[in-house]
């Protein structure tokens, strides 16, 4: 059996003698290399632009976060618990400076 | 017979695609038609081979440009083999259709017998005697290109003989 396989290329080559890559699908294959190319660098386009998106979305959503709306101030005692309004600084710095007036 | 023309060991190649296709896409169209059984996919495996090698150029090792043309082909044709889809449709029966030149109609039988036996065999065994009797090459190198151990590859074309033998006496 050996000896038979040992001609199997030339076997191969009568069989399929007219089975040969042609210039047409040379072309074929130049074709989708081309276009598989130009798909390559539109998709790379679109992942740096989504890159980009959500990089300013987080840039934004830490802004959010950092400048949080004034609250009021829970003031919890012994038995009860309510809100007070807000205390400014303004307020408090008033309210020393009377007291400390003579 | 496997080494390619420009054997040097280690330099990187220099031949363009025009060069590469010239010379190798016809092999790797009839070892994807002997895996397959079907002509147009093996232009589809052929196609695919050439456009990965044009999209991600390589640094194939001068001399060694066949074995990974070769090797890109044989793992497509293997994915394709395991499609449980294509088994059932396409290579459920596959008929190896012959294409001689009209001047080698009726050629001796026995050619034609073993080449259809060889397009028949287990996908294991296929792979390994196409490449140790059809295109040349040795058992390390194919153990190499397949990613197998070297007692594998003796061992599946000592079994792929059989397999032969056996079928080639039963006809």
């Amino acid at each position: 059996m050996d000896d038979r396989l040992r001609h199997l290329p030339e076997i191969s080559d009568h069989v399929l003698s007219s089975l040969k890559a042609d210039e047409a699908l040379k072309h074929k294959i130049l074709l989708s290399a081309a276009s598989g190319r130009e798909k390559r660098k539109i998709s790379f386009r679109t992942v740096i632009a989504l890159c980009c998106l959500s990089a300013v979305l987080v840039v934004l959503c830490v802004f959010a976060i950092g400048s949080k709306p004034e609250g009021d101030i829970q003031v919890i005692s012994a038995g009860s618990r309510h809100s007070s309004p807000p205390i400014r600084l303004e307020e408090m710095i008033d309210e020393a400076a009377e007291l400390a007036a003579p | 017979m496997g080494r390619d023309p420009s054997d040097q060991e280690g330099k990187v190649s220099e031949l363009s695609f025009d060069e590469l296709y010239a010379l190798y896409a016809t092999d790797v169209l009839r070892v994807s038609y002997y895996y397959l059984g079907d002509r147009q996919r093996a232009e589809d495996v052929t196609q695919d081979v050439f456009i990965r090698y044009l999209q991600n150029r390589p640094a194939l090792v001068s001399g060694r440009e066949k074995s990974w043309l070769l090797k890109v082909a044989l793992n497509r044709c293997r994915d394709l083999w395991r499609s449980s889809w294509l088994k059932k449709v396409v290579l459920g029966h596959p008929a190896f259709e012959l294409f001689p030149a009209d001047d080698e109609i009726g050629r001796a039988a026995d050619s034609i017998a073993l080449a259809e036996s060889v397009s028949r065999l287990p996908a294991e065994f296929k792979d390994v005697v196409l490449l140790h009797y059809y295109q040349g090459y040795g058992v390390s190198e194919i153990a190499e290109m397949l990613g197998i151990a070297e007692g594998t590859v003796s061992s599946r074309l000592s079994r792929a003989r059989g397999r032969l033998s056996k079928e080639l006496k039963g006809e």
